[in-house]
């Protein structure tokens, strides 16, 4: 899987690659002398940077070698095939089109970087379900940008419901710590959410070690919720009955400030969404739905003391009624 | 070069601006939404990890320079994969491998396949034989109807191709 990764991108000088090249064909031959092979030796020892061209080339010829996933020939057959298709083929409409397309605007509303360059990332009000290859399946919250690199995941900001597999070498890493999770266990993790500094794990079934990356192993059982920071974990508390309630679409809350939920709705909705302080600490009981944060904005305005005052359907402001 | 968050912040501007045109762009080529999405993704990852963002004149044709670049790569990796199900599909049951090793086995010959785009058929092939076959340069030579010479100029050529593909994309 790691084929061709480059550790170090350090540049060679152009003569000491050229020597290099020179050596690596000449010893590859396959009638190469005991004494052409000691005179490559000696050139390696004469400075680093001489090693470390060899050693990329080394390198190279290895990452190059099929043979453990195929036959040569099978390999070669393979490769033909996958380089038939002709580039000039391909591309033939591509001028045209640009022109074409030019006339249409683009203009998006603007992504958060760390969603945008992450292996999988979810738009606003967007929510996603991922199956890993090992049988793990994800669900990922409405802006949340995450990357997948075997059995590692790293969850960049936002909220994912994980089903883990058989796998009991799962790791989760957040700019926090790590989270291990037991096979089977079903976790939530979440990061970077408003109102909540640090990384939150909450346990649905299962367990899970939990470590901040300079501070003590917490374990984390089913039913138990977590919080942590990259220096400390705090107590376990009882995982609320409506942790789930998103993955399902809805915000289920009890007794939360007006302010809180508004904070909660804006994440599933485009645009700006603004609360009055004279109205943000009512208090609301109630379910809403995330996918029509519209709807919810309306229902709340039916229950309190609050209207809410759209521009363009982009900026909304609850206000006093 | 341009510091990594001003890199980060004319990408996000250039995302901002052409994203959905990419898509579209793409989507004519590739025919699927999702592949289009996926590619106009990568279209801007790859811009982005080049570490530097040059003020453009015409933005629309460097990311269609860019754009169609990993479209190909995605069509020579369909091939690749048709030809390996052809392959797989003489096998008897007992004999095919799991998922997981058909995807290992792609996502290798996948690699070792862009490195080597670019290189000549004549050069690819002789590296080929030195590599994945282990034959010496008279052999090839031999096979190929060619001099000791010629082989070894063409495996110094095919080294340096290699090497500038992985350090120097």
């Amino acid at each position: 899987m790691n084929r061709f990764k480059v550790a170090n991108d350090q540049p060679l000088d152009e003569s000491v690659l050229d020597q290099a090249l020179n050596w690596m064909v000449a010893l590859q031959s396959g009638t190469s002398s005991a004494a052409e092979q000691q005179a490559c030796q000696h050139w390696r020892n004469e400075s680093p940077q001489h090693e470390l061209a060899w050693q990329r080339l080394v390198g190279l010829s290895r990452d190059m070698r099929l043979n453990q996933v195929l036959t040569a020939p099978g390999a070669r057959q393979l490769l033909q095939a996958r380089s038939a298709v002709s580039r000039r083929t391909l591309l033939k409409g591509f001028a045209g089109l640009s022109v074409a397309s030019a006339l249409s605007l683009g203009v998006r509303e603007r992504v958060l970087l760390p969603e945008l360059f992450s292996d999988y990332h979810t738009a606003t009000g967007e929510r996603r379900h991922v199956r890993l290859d090992d049988g793990a399946a994800l669900q990922l919250d409405t802006r949340t940008a995450m990357d997948v690199e075997g059995a590692r995941l790293t969850l960049n900001l936002g909220r994912l419901l994980l089903a883990n597999g058989a796998s009991d070498s799962r790791a989760i890493k957040t700019a926090d710590g790590w989270i291990r999770p037991a096979a089977l266990s079903r976790l939530i993790i979440s990061h970077g959410l408003p109102g909540q500094p640090g990384t939150q794990v909450q346990m649905l079934s299962g367990s899970a070690q939990v470590e901040p990356s300079r501070g003590p192993r917490t374990q984390v059982e089913a039913g138990q919720q977590l919080s942590f920071n990259n220096l400390l974990s705090g107590q376990p508390t009882r995982v609320p009955a409506t942790a789930e309630a998103w993955s399902q679409g809805l915000l289920i809350v009890e007794r939360m400030p007006l302010g809180e939920v508004l904070e909660q709705l804006d994440r599933y909705r485009r645009g700006l969404l603004r609360c009055d302080p004279a109205v943000a600490g009512l208090q609301v009981s109630g379910s809403f739905s995330l996918d029509q944060p519209e709807a919810s904005l309306d229902l709340l305005a039916k229950v309190l003391p609050v209207r809410v005052q759209r521009v363009w359907g982009y900026l909304a402001s609850v206000v006093p009624a | 070069m341009a510091s990594s968050s001003t890199t980060h912040q004319m990408v996000g501007e250039l995302y901002a601006q052409h994203h959905s045109w990419v898509v579209q762009l793409l989507r004519c080529k590739l025919g699927g939404h999702e592949q289009a999405v996926d590619l106009a993704q990568d279209t801007f990852l790859r811009i982005l990890s080049s570490g530097s963002v040059p003020v453009f004149r015409e933005p629309r044709a460097y990311l269609t320079t860019v754009a169609s670049r990993l479209c190909v790569q995605y069509f020579r990796r369909q091939a690749l994969e048709r030809a390996y199900e052809q392959s797989l599909a003489i096998l008897e049951p007992e004999h095919m491998p799991s998922p997981e090793t058909r995807l290992l086995v792609l996502e290798a010959l996948d690699a070792v396949g862009q490195v080597l785009d670019g290189l000549g058929s004549k050069v690819r092939e002789i590296f080929l034989l030195s590599q994945l076959d282990g034959l010496t340069y008279p052999q090839i030579a031999a096979r190929m109807g060619l001099s000791v010479n010629v082989v070894q100029k063409a495996m110094l050529k095919a080294y340096r191709h290699c090497y500038l593909a992985v350090y120097a994309p």
